[in-house]
Order: structure tokens, then sequence, then C-alpha cells
């Protein structure tokens, strides 16, 4: 009995040891699919895809990159001076961050532009080639930002082996531009123009980005054709309203579809949510105010007739709400606003600890007003103004999921005109891109005498384009481009009255020829009377973002760019 | 054995006395030999020439002699007279077993290095994780906390250093052979702690053992009936915590910051507010958020009930442990339960049967909307200007939401319930003498459950206008759960035979054997939000929409081999020889296999003829050497062990969900670049040491130097971000340990007067040895060849500037740099020579955080019923790095911070001797990139334990049937003395600001035998 238990115990032993032995030691991955075992059908590609477009999402602090990088610039201020006060270094966080973004999404459409490969037998042609298109759509956006940002970058376009992860070295930017038009014409002739489901690449984003790209790096001509051909044959146009793009409500119509390419939210998932508008919002209605305005954008913004400010019969500095283009309203709240944020209605103010609030009823009361001294409200920690695009919303500001604008129609207009300026093709099309945009806003048409001077053309060009697509990621580009950050950059952060009494002088755009080109406020006269900000600075080394210093440590063979 | 008794009666007793002449079988005369009547306290000592004399009060009975070192001895008496008696030396010091591998080995003849921990001195202190109560108990055993925080407050256990930088750092804590969480274990169910330091005493552990093995031995059955019960309550308070400003003071230092970073002055009106009227807690807040946060009693109990009992044939032990361990602020707490069920069965005379049940539970509650660490560092960080709780006890906003205080008490529970059934059972057959054959299987399976529920809490806002509190938001916006379940499973067999054989002088012992393991785990996740009530903090209440779940599974699978030859010869030459193969899923086929050997010797010097003349002063003396390999497969990757680190796979979930057409698309990525090849991790490692016993093994010496390489580092070497992937394990690079240890212990009895001291003291030194490349720079730290792992890396501080004219002379550091800002050193440039530039270029290795001459000092004393010992604890040599909230005032990654009460010494034109460079607005890097600056000895020497016992008089408790009841008071970690930072306990290691602190503890127990 004894010897028998031991022999069976043996027996078991020895069968687990030896013959068992390799179904026993040989694991894989249960329950994820591993390298190689993937992209055998469409679900798979289409899931592999889904990723790449969640990493085009590059998020901080639950809130669109792009939408934050204004900031960085002459027209805004984060509560932290961050990036604008130009004192960060080749450690900056930011740098790092969105280096980092942009590669995942290029490794992830590395990965899928070469693994579905495996199994495009098993898929139609056609919806394999717009998956693929897709995937190169994003892959070259990723890349639009690198080149912008970092100048020269290393140039990936296939999943990289262990043995070629440290051998890398920086493509010049125009070998980079040159692989991202390529992508991008690919991806157009695989694409139609609208997309397949909303929130897809189409052929309009795709040659938007390239028209983009071209535009970023003085390619006039190009950016001119490219985006003449959106605008002959994508067949877009502008929303009505347009203070409707920027809340949830407003953008799920899109009557004109001017949206292009959005970051989507989606009501079902619960992480789905941005707190893009929270972030600026008033403390009063109950926001986190950590985003201004500078008042330098306030007064880029023109008088109701079609003329600067310093130029206008019709604006008063006393109440420089009035008589101002409609989007001033919708872009910036100044005291004295009424508006609603995050389901509250309110008059905003600085100036009284008290200010009225719309009750439930109709009804109005006298509250606190968070805004007033709070350390970290406007009045302290920014210059007195409120960001009013994306943030005029009736979400609940916590549980937000209004889309962020990546491309709409209206940069399309206004990027053609400003290329077809810059080339000196000043025809009819030219002017009814402007004018197009400006009717939108309520402005009156391009002055006849504006429409024959090519530098009078740049200077409306220019004012316009920034009064439309402020705090969309563009002015830190635009004035690299304009060559004047040197000019904007080392400034105060200028702000409203210090004294609602003592209405400030109005400033100056004409201290020389660049500032009065470029819609360059100065505001020496009025220093004293406004509220101020940081003393920012200036190194022409900020014209590029530093490689990350951490990506330096690992490969010596980055190099780094001029004076960082 | 020789007794010599010489007993002789006098017929004339003029006296009541009792005398007589102690003396040592080997010759001599014993002085201080304790003479005692039997039963009573009636008693005495020998003189100098041994000589006792003792008044008698009672006819006849029996007199003990007892020394220490000798066999203590009873002889019966008939009235005065006279009594000679002749000690011999105790051998059961010579005799004492050790637990090793797989079995059991005389201590003296032991080759490899094994520290042992008696079970007793254990369940002196008092502490929720056993792993604490080893701290300082072993030279090279290092165990270091982190954190205080019930249910996560165990420490790291480091045997000689860093044995691996991926493949698990941890020691293999085996109890009773099978694997298991230290932890989870109750102190005073421990018979005895082996650690296994090197390869020899190791080696049959194979691949698990390269970090050490904690062998723990639990007490089993003996005959007859023994009951014990143990109970303590405990108060728990922080070590240190860093003291903050107040709200004025906050106000008026954020002005001087903002104006030094040339931003205007933020709180003018404020301050002149509170310097007019005061704080009210309605609108001008001063808020003690310390106060608010720590509101739970930090009460901790113990309860542990031992039964014993047994027969020849049967012998059960049978254990229950119930522990409460509260925490300092609300809703968090540790709860523990251990049954323990040990039986023991002569089936026949050849063959035994064990069988095992182990019971465990655990219930660790967390607040539910942030962990207990970010509580408290929201409490240390947040500004008192902050409205905490109204005085009508409405919840304040705090900041962003962010409360604290109503985070912990209204913001729902974090349960982790961990159910463990652990069986095991073992079949001993012992055929022939000297032959016994094993067969043992034993299953681990234990599951987790996670049940968090995000409660909501209101805030309110005060309207100064009306003087009322305005509901301003319940927050977060939703409630929500998550409901987390997991199971897993190990199961271990193994079988083995061990032979026994002596052949004369010669003594062999050969063990063979084999296992294998398998692990698998299952979980499933699930969350929904916006529940119907917060009474009902289930799924079913909660709402479809935006509702995940997600699962999965893994599994590994081990096969092993091992061998182990000892041979010794009249136990005076000792060899050992060991070997095992080891197989783990873990790496692709090609290198499943490898085999890890070890070879020891010692010599018993004092066995040896000539060692006489000396034997009576060094009675033991014993040199040994141990060489051999260890292996490593035991991979983590971001804290959680990965059980595929060849594989690359994709990942799926929301994170990589999209949402075209409002619809949640399910996304797939990649995430990790993979390595097919990767094989296994392996430690050579050298030992030499020696043991020495004298003066009657009074005192005991035992010496070790070891030396330890880890070869083929098993690495998550950083890779470019712009891979876009999270690094593959790589075999690269190595890293040795360099130390050695000294144990000296004392212990001796005068009269009733018994007292130990004991004193280790041990340094490990950890350098980068060959690195595949360029150095790893990661942060704050870096891995270079020749410096020791994780190196703090960064600027070379040199002072505070004084003057703008220092500045501009100076080096460029940045735009912004003004008088009061740390000076850096211009080290180098991009041409290897200083650059007049302070850039990347600059940074230096700065120091280590790993302990250097760690120590240990340990007295105890027994006198009559009384009990005292006091331990203390220190570390020699140590570097530590303060930053993020912990060094920066005002600063924190996601709210307003503040500023600490020992930062006020700042720098300013008329403060210029300042501890710290000036205050400056959160953005501005200078003062705060990594530097020396910020990196401070936390060497430190702590009185980590005391304890003052008595035990009640037999005569007392016999009355009531109690063998004996013993009452004690304990501290932990009473004092400390430390030049670290103020308020942070040089224990925990790199902090950002974000700790629990670590405990106090003041205890009061009871020890009850039946």
């Amino acid at each position: 009995m004894k010897k028998k238990f031991l022999y069976i115990i043996g027996l078991c032993v020895s069968l687990q040891v030896f013959s068992g032995c390799k179904d026993y030691l040989e694991q894989a991955p249960l329950d994820a699919p591993a390298t190689g075992q993937f992209f055998n059908n469409q679900t798979e590609m289409n899931a592999a895809l889904t990723a790449v477009y969640k990493s085009a999402y590059w998020n901080t602090g639950t809130t669109p990159y792009q939408s934050i990088m204004d900031g960085w610039t002459d027209i805004a201020l984060l509560r932290a001076p961050d990036m604008g006060e130009g004192n960060f270094d080749v450690f900056n966080a930011n740098a790092k961050s969105i280096w980092t973004l942009a590669y995942t999404t290029i490794q992830r459409a590395n990965t899928m532009i070469d693994g579905m490969e495996v199994g495009k037998a098993n898929v139609p042609a056609a919806v394999f080639n717009r998956m693929q298109a897709e995937a190169k759509g994003l892959r070259a956006f990723a890349y639009f930002f690198l080149v912008n940002l970092y100048g020269d970058v290393p140039l990936i376009t296939k999943p990289l082996l262990p043995v070629d992860f440290y051998t890398q070295t920086r493509a010049s930017k125009a070998e980079v531009i040159k692989f991202i038009y390529s992508d991008l014409d690919a991806a157009a002739a695989s694409l139609d123009w609208a997309p397949a489901d909303r929130g897809r690449m189409s052929k309009a984003i795709v040659l938007g980005i390239k028209a983009r790209t071209a535009f970023y790096n003085k390619e006039y001509k190009v950016a001119a054709d490219v985006s003449k051909q959106v605008i002959d044959g994508a067949g877009l146009g502008l929303n009505p309203k347009f203070q409707d793009l920027f809340t949830k409500a407003g953008q799920t119509p899109n009557a004109g579809k001017e949206i292009m390419f959005e970051i989507l939210y989606a009501d079902a998932d619960a992480n789905s949510i941005t707190y893009l508008p929270l972030g600026s919002i008033s403390r009063t209605a109950g926001g986190q105010s950590g985003r201004f305005p500078q008042q330098r954008l306030v007064d880029m913004f023109e008088a109701k007739d079609g003329k600067r400010i310093d130029e206008s019969k019709v604006y008063d500095p006393k109440n420089p709400r009035l008589n101002r283009d409609m989007r001033l309203k919708y872009t910036v709240a100044i005291p004295g606003d009424t508006i609603t944020m995050n389901q509250t209605t309110f008059v905003y103010d600085i100036y009284k600890n008290t200010t009225s609030v719309k009750n439930a009823d109709g009804t109005w009361s006298t509250k606190a007003n968070a805004d007033f001294d709070n350390a970290y409200g406007p009045s302290k920690s920014g210059v007195g103004l409120l960001h009013a695009k994306y943030t005029f919303t009736a979400e609940n500001a916590f549980t937000a999921r209004v889309n962020f604008i990546l491309m709409r129609y209206a940069e399309i207009l206004l990027t053609y005109a400003e290329s077809k300026i810059e080339v000196n093709e000043i025809d009819a099309s030219v002017i009814n891109a402007i004018n197009l945009v400006r009717r939108r806003a309520g402005q009156p048409d391009v002055e006849t005498a504006v429409q024959a001077d090519q530098n009078k053309l740049r200077q409306l060009i220019r004012r316009e384009r920034t009064v439309e697509l402020a705090m969309e990621g563009f002015r830190w580009f635009d004035i690299r481009r304009w060559d004047i950050a040197s000019i904007v950059m080392p400034q105060k952060v200028m702000g409203i009255a210090k004294d609602p009494a003592i209405v400030p002088a109005s400033p100056d755009f004409k201290v020389t020829a660049i500032n009065d080109l470029n819609n360059i406020p100065t505001y020496s006269a009025s220093e004293s009377t406004r509220m101020l900000r940081e003393i920012r600075y200036w190194y022409p080394k900020l014209n590029l973002l530093p490689v990350p210093q951490s990506e330096r440590d690992i490969n010596p063979k980055l190099t780094q760019n001029p004076e960082w | 054995m020789l007794i010599t008794i010489c007993q002789q009666y006098y017929a004339a007793a003029q006296s009541q006395d009792l005398r007589g002449k102690v003396t040592e079988s080997t010759g001599g005369t014993l002085p201080g030999v304790t003479v005692l009547i039997k039963g009573t306290s009636s008693g005495t000592t020998t003189d100098a020439e041994g000589n006792y004399k003792l008044t008698l009060s009672q006819n006849s009975g029996t007199v003990v002699f007892s020394f220490m070192g000798m066999i203590s001895q009873e002889i019966a008496f008939n009235g005065p007279g006279e009594i000679n008696v002749s000690l011999v030396s105790d051998s059961k010091t010579l005799n004492e077993l050790v637990v090793v591998g797989y079995g059991t080995q005389k201590k003296v003849n032991l080759t490899g290095s094994v520290s042992v921990i008696d079970g007793e001195k254990l369940s002196n202190r008092q502490v929720a994780s056993t792993s604490l109560a080893l701290q300082g108990a072993a030279p090279g055993v290092t165990i270091t906390q982190q954190s205080g925080v019930p249910g996560g407050d165990a420490g790291t256990i480091r045997i000689r250093g860093i044995g691996s930088i991926n493949a698990g750092q941890n020691p293999l804590v085996l109890i009773d052979n099978v694997e298991m969480n230290l932890d989870a274990i109750d102190p005073n169910n421990i018979e005895s702690i082996s650690v296994l330091k090197d390869a020899a005493a190791a080696a049959v552990y194979g691949s698990r053992a390269a970090n050490g093995v904690i062998l723990i031995t639990t007490k089993r059955g003996a005959n007859g009936i023994n009951i014990s019960y143990n109970a303590y309550v405990s108060d728990q308070k922080p070590t240190d915590l860093p003291e903050k400003v107040n709200a004025l003071e906050h106000m008026k230092y954020w002005d001087v910051a903002q104006v030094n970073s040339g931003l205007p002055a933020a709180f003018t009106s404020q301050i002149a507010a509170y310097e007019k009227n005061g704080p009210d807690n309605f609108s001008l807040f001063n808020t003690d958020w310390k106060k608010l946060v720590l509101t739970n009693s930090g009460m901790m109990q113990n309860h542990n009930l031992n039964v014993s009992g047994g027969t020849d044939r049967i012998k059960v032990f049978a254990s229950g442990s119930f522990l409460d361990q509260k925490g300092l602020t609300a809703n968090t707490n540790y709860r523990r339960a251990d049954f323990r069920f040990n039986t023991d069965i002569a089936v026949t005379k050849t063959l035994s049967a064990s069988m095992d049940l182990v019971l465990n539970k655990s219930n660790r509650l967390w607040p539910g909307q942030s962990t207990p660490q970010a509580i408290i560092r929201q409490m240390l960080g947040f500004p008192a200007t902050t409205p905490g709780r109204y005085d009508t006890g409405e919840w304040g906003e705090g900041w962003s939401n962010a409360n604290p205080a109503a985070q912990a008490e209204d913001g729902g529970f974090s349960r982790s319930i961990t159910n463990s059934r652990i069986i095991k059972g073992t079949l001993t057959y012992k055929p022939i003498e000297g032959l016994e054959i094993l067969a043992t299987y034993s299953s681990n399976y234990y599951t987790t459950h996670g049940r968090n529920f995000t409660d909501q809490y209101k805030i309110y806002n005060a309207d100064p206008s009306t003087k009322t509190l305005v509901l301003a938001r319940p927050w977060p916006a939703l409630n929500s759960l998550l409901d987390n379940n997991a199971a897993n499973t190990q199961n271990l067999f193994r079988a083995q035979a061990t032979f026994n054989k002596a052949f004369g002088k010669h003594n062999f012992t050969v063990l063979g054997g084999f296992s294998t393991e398998d692990f698998s785990t299952s979980n499933v996740n699930t969350f929904r939000q916006n529940l119907l009530s917060p009474d009902r903090p289930y799924l079913d209440s909660g709402d479809p929409l935006g509702q995940t779940i997600s699962g999965g599974a893994s599994k590994y699978s081990m096969v092993s081999a091992y061998g182990r030859l000892n041979y010794n010869y009249n136990e005076k030459y000792l060899i050992e020889v060991n070997g095992r193969m080891d197989a783990s899923s873990r790496f692709r086929q090609d290198n499943w296999w490898k085999l890890f050997p070890s070879v020891s010797g010692g010599w018993r010097m004092s066995q040896e003829n000539f060692w006489s003349g000396i034997s009576h002063v060094v009675n033991d003396a014993k040199l040994r050497a141990s060489y051999g390999t260890l292996g490593n497969q035991n991979l983590i990757r971001n804290l959680v062990p990965d059980y595929y680190p060849s594989y690359s796979t994709f990942y799926s979930g929301t994170a990589y969900n999209y949402y075209f057409n409002n619809v949640v698309n399910a996304g797939y990525a990649l995430t990790t670049a993979a390595n097919p090849n990767i094989k296994w991790e392996t430690s050579k490692i050298l030992d030499i040491g020696a043991d020495f016993g004298l003066l009657r093994n009074r005192l005991t010496l035992t010496a070790d130097y070891f030396q330890r390489d880890i070869n083929d580092m098993l690495q998550l070497v950083p890779i470019p971000g712009y891979v876009g992937l999270a690094s593959p394990f790589v075999n690269v690079g190595s890293m040795r340990n360099t130390g050695w240890e000294l144990a000296i212990g004392w212990k001796d009895k005068i009269s009733d007067f018994n007292y130990q001291v004991q004193f280790n003291i041990s340094d490990v030194k950890n350098k980068v040895l060959k690195n595949g490349g360029t150095p790893i720079i990661n942060g704050a730290n870096i891995q270079q060849e020749g410096y020791a792992l994780d190196s703090y890396y960064g600027y070379q501080a040199d002072g505070l500037f004084q003057t703008a004219e220092e500045v501009k002379n100076a080096p460029f550091q940045y735009g912004n740099t003004a008088p009061g800002d740390i000076r850096y050193k211009d080290i180098s440039g991009p041409d290897g020579v200083p650059d007049n530039k302070i850039d990347s270029y600059d940074r230096t290795i700065l120091g280590n955080y790993f302990p250097r001459y760690e120590y240990s000092f340990n007295l105890a004393v027994q006198y009559k019923g009384f009990d005292v010992t006091a331990f203390f604890q220190g570390v020699g040599k140590k570097d530590n790095y303060l930053s993020g909230t912990g060094s920066q005032p005002f600063y924190s990654a996601n709210f307003q911070g503040s500023m600490f009460k020992y930062q006020e010494d700042f720098w300013t034109p008329q403060n210029t001797g300042a501890a710290y460079p000036r205050l400056t607005a959160n953005s501005i890097p200078n003062n705060y990139v990594t530097s020396s600056y910020w990196v401070r000895s936390a060497s430190y020497l702590r009185i980590k334990n005391v304890v003052l016992g008595y035990t009640l008089p037999k005569m007392l408790t016999e009355k009531v049937k109690i063998k004996s009841a013993r009452i004690y008071l304990s501290g932990q970690n009473l004092v400390t003395w430390s030049k670290f930072f103020p308020g942070f306990d040089p224990e925990q290691r790199d902090t950002g600001g974000e700790f629990y602190p670590i405990m106090k503890t003041y205890t009061v127990g009871i020890n009850i035998k039946f």
C-alpha cells in the first residue's frame, strides 16, 4: 500500500517533469494579441487605427496641448509663467512631453502601416487603402508638429528594431517635410473629400495639413495651390455663427461643415471628458481660471468699422467692448460682460467683491465675486481678462465634452489668402476668401484701397488670422513665421485698467513699420495704469524647442538645436 | 559525558547552611554560579573561588546550580551539609540545529552564511507588518520603510544590497517552504527565521534565491496541551511631519516670491484684511489642515491565541490572530485575521504525514477619492488660506474642489480585501536509518477584491453679502464605483530524498529533489458611475452609460531539479556542493534551462589538537568560504510582475479607445518593445566568513566578507522617446555589491540577573561595473560605470549668489538668475571643458541612496520577573534627495503649494546667510533643478524599540491556573537623531512631499500561557 502510493507520486512527478515539461513551460500571453498575431482582418486593423487616432489627442492635464500653446505667446498667458516667460531649459517637461506624444502617434502609425500588410488579402482593397491612408495622414500630422517645433528630427517611417533604437540621427527639416508631403499625397489619393465617419481623416484634412505644412515652411506657392484644391473640391463652408463652433451644442449641427478635424469626446465613456473649458472658466462660475488672454489680443480686434482701434473713429477707449468685431465677445471676456460659464450666468467683474448672478428662476442676486481678489483668479494671476472661446458652454465644465478643433475651413481660407498675398498673386479669389471670414464676423469687406496694396493686405490678413484663430494653437508658429517673436515676446504682460476710474491710454501700433505691419501694440504710455504680469524674455534659440535632454542622454548622436 | 558529584554529610549540624564549591569539568573554579533552592527565591552565587554558602529555610529539597554556557544541575539535599559540584559545558549550542534550504543542519557545520532570528525576538516589536520586526535583527538584512500607511507599511527587504534592477530585488520568503507574503503572518506564530545570505546557503532555491532567502518556520504542536494568549494595544503617531506656515505668513511669503519673479504682489488686500480683522473661517481662512485631516486615532490592536496539543501520534498547533490597525486619517484602517492549523501525524514508525492549513484575510480600507498618501500630501501642501471646514461643519472648497479632509471623511471608500487559503500536505517516509523521502504539495489560492466607491462631498462657498453658506457643488460631478476581482493560484509540488550516512569519521548527507511550480491569475474589472444612492455602492445601482468592463489572465511556470552533497570529516573539515537546474516559462524555449552551482567549505579550527591551548578562551572557531551562482527571472515592470517579458502585446482599454460618430470604438495599441532573446540574469556570490565562540559561548562573533556580482542584468534600459514604446528587457551590464558584516553578542547571567548584548554592523557598497555603453540617465538618477546604481545626478551647488555682480560674472545659468539663487559649478561643456555656461554638461554624480554602515545595538536584561529590552538602529552613511513639494516653496504638481516652516530661512538682501534660496514663483527652475543643494545626508540613529516587561510571580498566577503571565510596555521609533531636512523622516527616500509618515508607537500588551 505504502509503496504503491509512493510509486504513484513518483510517476506523477516524472510525468510532470519530463514528458509534460514542454507543455508546462510554454507560456504565451493569454489575453492580448502579441506582435505577429495581429492585423489579420478588418476588425483588428480598425482597432489598431483607432489607437492611432487616440494618440493624436495630445493631452496635458486632460486638456489638448494645442489649446494651451497660445498661452506661451504674446496674446495669452498661463497662471504659472511657463514657456512664455522664455526661461525654460533643455529639461523642460513640455518639450519632452510633446516630443514623446508625437512619436507615439508615429510609432502606432508605423506599426499599423507596416503590420497591416499581413492581412491585406482579408480586407476589401478600398477599405484597406482608406485605413492605411488615415494612418499616413495622422503620421504626417505628428511630423508636422515635430518639424515646426524642433526643426530637424529623427525621421522614422517603419517600426524600429531594437538594434536601431540608439542609432537614429536627426533628419533635416527639408527631408522631413518632403516625407510629410509624400505621406499626405498618398493619403489624399485614397481618401474621399468627406470622412468615412465623423472624426476620421479625409482628403480635405490631409490636404489641409499639407497646406499648413507648406505655409509654415513659407512655401507659399504650394500652400496656395493645395488650399485652393480644398476650397474648390471639398464642398466646405463656414458655420453661420462663429460662436457655435466652440460649444458642444453648436458643433453638432455644424451647418456649413466648417469643422474639418477635431478631437472627439463621447458621452458613453466616463473618461472621455475635457478640462479645456474648466481650466479657463471664471472662479465665480466654479471654474479654475488658470489660462488668461492678454490685452494685446483684445487690442488686435478691429472696431466695427473694420479698422484697427488706433485708426477707428468708432472705438471708445472708455468702453472698449462697444463697436467691436463680434469675435472679441466670443474670444475674450472683459469685466462688465454678462456671460454664461459652467451653467452659471453672471456679470463678470474683477473690481468689486460681489457681482450679479442669475438664479435658477431667472431672477438675479448679488453674490460673492470669486474673481475679485482670488490670488489664482483673473485679477491676480491674470490681467483682468478671461477666455471666452470654448468657455461659454452650457455643459457642466467638470464633464465637458466639447470637441477641440484642430482644423476648420476658416483657416484654409486664411491660409489661401495669405499665401497668395505673399506670392503677390492678389486676385478676386483672395479678397473673397478674406471677405467670407470677415462677413461671418459681421466685419465690412476688405476696403478697395487695401486690396491694391500687398503690404496693407499683409497687415490685414495677419490681424484677421490672429483674431479668427486665437487660442486655437496657431500664434506660436505665426510669430516665428512672421519673424516677430523677438519683438512681441520680451515684453511685460499687459492687462486692463488697474483702476476702473482711470482709463489707460490706447496703445501705439506704429512705433516701427514692423510693429505697424504686424499690428503690435506698444503700451509705454499706459503701463502705470494697467494690470501687469511677468516680464518675458527672448533668446533666438527660442525659435525652436530644445531636443529633450533625456533623448540626448540616451542617444548622444542626437544633436541639439543652436544655443540650447 | 562525565559528571562527578561529591556529596558529604556532616554529622554535626552546628549550622543550617548548605555549602560547597563549584568547579568546571575541565578544572578551574567557577565564580558567579547561581545556586538556588528549587521552587523558592532563596539562593546565592558562588564567590571568586567558586565557594557558596546558603542558609536553608527548609530541611529538604533540591538545589539547582546554573551558569551560562553550562548544563544546569539539580541535586537533592536533606538538611544542611556540603555539596560540591562540577559543571560541564553546554553542548546544546554545539548541537543547535538551524533551518537551511529543504532541511536542517547543525549550526556548527554550516559552511554558508546564515543568520538565525529567534521568533521570540520578533514578537517583541509591535508592528503590523512582520517585515518591520526584522529591522536591524540580522547583519546584512536591510529593511527600509517608505510609508506608515495601514495596509501599506511593509518595509522593503534587501539582503546584502540590491541584487537586480528589474528582475526582482526582494528575497524569496518561504513560510514552511511555501512562498508567501511575509506580512501576512503574525509574528506570534513564528518559531524561527533563517536568513540565507550567500550562494551556498541559498543554492537549492536556485533561480528564486538571488536576493537571498528568508525561511520562516512556524510553530508546531508538541506533546501535552499548551495555550497562550498574546495581545497588545498601540497608539501610533507620526515620527515627524513638516510644519507649515500660517495663512498670513503664506500670503506674505507668496508676495515676496511674486515680486522676486517680476510679478505683482497678489495678496495685498487680503493681508490688510487679515491684519485688520483676523481670520474668521468664513471669508478669511487660517485652516489647520493637519487638525482637519488627522482625525483618526491611529490605534492598533492585535490578539493572538495559540493552542498546541499532541500525543506521540498526533500533534496539532492551531492559532488565530486578529490585527486592527487604524490610520491617521478617516476611513483608513487595516484588518487582518490569520488562522493556522499545523498537524503532524505519525502514520507508522516510518511514515509520517503533515497537513497545514492557513486561512488569511486582510481588509484594507482607504478613502475612496484619493490615496492616504495623496491626502497627506495635500494636507502638507495646501495653503492655510484655503477654506477647509466651516464652523458649522460644511466643507470648504480646498484647492480646486480638492479638500483632503472631505476626501478622507466623505469621499467614499477604497477597500481591498484579500482572502488566501493555503493548504500544504507532506508525506515523509523513512524506510531505513538515514534515508528520508518526502513529497509535498502546496496550493496557495487567493483572491483580491477591490471595491472603490468614489462618493461626492458637498462644497460650500461663503457669501459675505448674505453671510450665508451657499452650496457650490457636490464633488466630483458624479459618484462612481470600481469593482475589481482577481483570483490567483500558486501550486508547488516537490519531491526529494535525503540520505545521511557516516563511515567512521566521514559523514555524508546527500539530498536530491525536483519541483514544479505554477502560478495563474485572472481578473475582472468593472466600473459604473452616477449611482442612484451612495448607500448602495454596488454595480446594480450604477448607470449603464459610461460603464466599462475589462478582464484578463496570465500564467507562469517553473520546473527545477536540485541537489546537495554535504561531507564532513569528524565535524572538522566541512564541504558542501549544491546545484540546481531551473527552467522558467518567462523565457523562450532556447533560454529555458540554466544550471546554478555552488561550492562551500569550512574548517573548524577549534577541533584541531593544536587549539586545546586556547580552547578555554576560544571554545569554538570556524573559517568558511563559499562561491556560487544564482539566477533571477522574476521580472517586474511598472511595479507589477511581467509574466511574458519576451513578448510585446497590443493592449486594449479606454486609453486606446476613440469616438467616431460619438460611439466608443475599441482601440488596440502596442505599448512596449519586445526582446524575445532575454535569458537568465545571474549572480555570482563569494562569501568568506568566520564564527567564533568565546568564554563558553558567552561571547559570540560572526564576521563575513562578501562580493556579489550580478551579470547579464535584465534591465529596462531607457530607449529614446522617438521609439514611441516602453523599453524592452535586455540582458546588459553588471553590478557589484561588496560588503562585510560583523555580529558580536554577549550573554551572561549573574545570579538572577540575565543580560544579553548584541551588536551588528554591516556595510554594502554598490557599484555598476559594466553598463553596456553610455550612462543611463533617468531624471535625477544615473547608472554609470564605477558608481552606485541610480546615483543622484545633477548640478553641483556652490552656495547662493549674493550680488548682481556675482551673477553677472558667473557662468550663464538662466535669464532671470538673481542674487539669492543657487550658484552652480561650471564643470564641463560640449568640448569637455568648462564653457562659462551652466547646462546639461555640468551635471555630475551627487551621491546615492544606498545605506552604508548599518548598525544596530540590542540590550536585553532580565531580573527576577522584570525584562527590559532596548534596541537602537542606525545608518552611518546615506544620501537622500528632496524635491517637488518637499523642497520647493509654493510648488506642487497639481495644486498651489504653500511653504514649510523650515523654508522660512530663505535668502533676502537682509538675510544673506540664509539656508535656502530666495523665494520665487513656481515656474522659475533655477533653484530646483536636481542639484547637490537638495541632496543631504540621511544618516540616522534611532531608538527603534524599547520594551519593559514584568512577569507576574508564579505564586500568584498558579492560583488561577495560569502558567505564566507577562505584561509589558513598549515603544517603537521613539527617538530619531538625523541631520536630514526638518520634518522628514530620513528613512523615507526621495521625498517629493507625497508620503505617509512612518509611525512612532506606544504599546501596552500581555502574554499569558495556560
